[in-house]
């Protein structure tokens, strides 16, 4: 078996994995936002125009994540290596696990903002503008931990790693990967709680609008420290060592 | 390939470094999201409590993020001292 059917090998397990854990989370999301709509269009009917425009404005941000795991999966099977080198297979299945893991957290979370927001149109259609004002924000924030995994993903695709250092840079690439992959799990998943709580609460009280944006935001800035930490060891182990 | 014990050793500190970040941002994460959720939900109930709701998440979130930074101390010393 020569290189390129070694990388060929890795480029198929790396896109297995990629978009085989990455349907999970988003699948999931988009199922909670389609149960809490279908429950508050049986409270509600009168306003299952406007339930149904949220939920699926929601369900859409929250399938991003599957859509970038999509494109990642497609760019490993599709694109050919240009820089080939053994090391690169670890870098290729490294990058798949990065954005298989990366979308679960991110997928959840947005979902969960979209099924809040869709359980207070219900109860109060008339404010639908801030409603969804506040969701798209909560989402925008929540969504960064996939973006993150996205990078490193690309970073480890298109990178150039000789084979110079060997088992130590392996090991390092393969780390790079599972860090921002997994890190991506919780703040992803944790983002989504404020923005839902928000979303809802603004449904209710439209005039505290502003208050809920600022306190969502600083919860949301604290909750994705550790992704950020994750990417800060991620790019110290793809570039350092 | 012959592999020398302590190429070896670092090879699995640098992996070790990657996941230990990885696993240990997952928890404060969610962590840290429920304070955030719940303060919102006290901020729209009683805005004239926004201020101390606000001291009370940041407290519990700074709490929470201990053990992250414990992962980042930890990972950090792998790749650079191990």
């Amino acid at each position: 078996m020569d290189m390129q059917d070694s990388l060929m090998v890795a480029r198929v397990v790396g896109a297995a994995f990629a978009m085989g854990l990455g349907a999970i989370g988003p699948a999931i999301g988009i199922g909670l936002t389609g149960s809490r709509a279908v429950q508050a269009t049986a409270r509600q009917p009168a306003s299952s125009g406007e339930i149904m425009k949220t939920a699926l404005i929601g369900m859409a941000v929250a399938e991003s994540n599957a859509i970038f795991s999509l494109f990642v999966a497609v760019v490993l099977i599709f694109v050919p290596v240009t820089n080939p080198s053994w090391l690169k297979i670890v870098a290729l299945i490294s990058a798949g696990l990065c954005m298989g893991l990366g979308s679960l957290g991110p997928g959840y979370g947005q979902g969960y903002s979209s099924a809040r927001a869709s359980e207070g149109i219900g109860a109060c259609p008339g404010n639908i503008g801030e409603t969804l004002k506040m969701m798209l924000i909560g989402q925008a924030v929540a969504g960064n931990p996939a973006i993150f995994a996205l990078i490193v993903s690309m970073l480890l695709i298109f990178g150039s790693f000789p084979d110079g250092g060997g088992l130590l840079k392996g090991a390092a690439l393969l780390g790079a990967g599972l860090s921002t992959g997994l890190g991506a799990i919780g703040p992803g998943y944790g983002q989504g709680f404020p923005a839902g709580e928000a979303s809802w609460e603004v449904s209710r009280r439209p005039e505290q609008a502003t208050l809920l944006t600022r306190t969502m935001l600083v919860g949301q800035a604290v909750a994705s420290s550790t992704t950020v930490y994750a990417l800060v060891i991620s790019l110290l182990l793809i570039y350092f060592v | 390939m012959d592999i020398s014990g302590a190429e070896f050793i670092k090879a699995a500190a640098l992996l070790g470094a990657g996941i230990c970040m990885g696993l240990g941002a997952i928890g404060p994460g969610i962590g840290e999201g429920f304070a955030a959720g719940k303060a919102c939900e006290g901020v729209a109930r009683e805005p004239e409590n926004a201020g101390l709701i606000t001291r009370t998440m940041l407290v519990g979130q700074a709490v929470s993020e201990s053990t992250g930074i414990y992962s980042l101390v930890i990972a950090l010393l792998m790749i650079f001292v191990v």
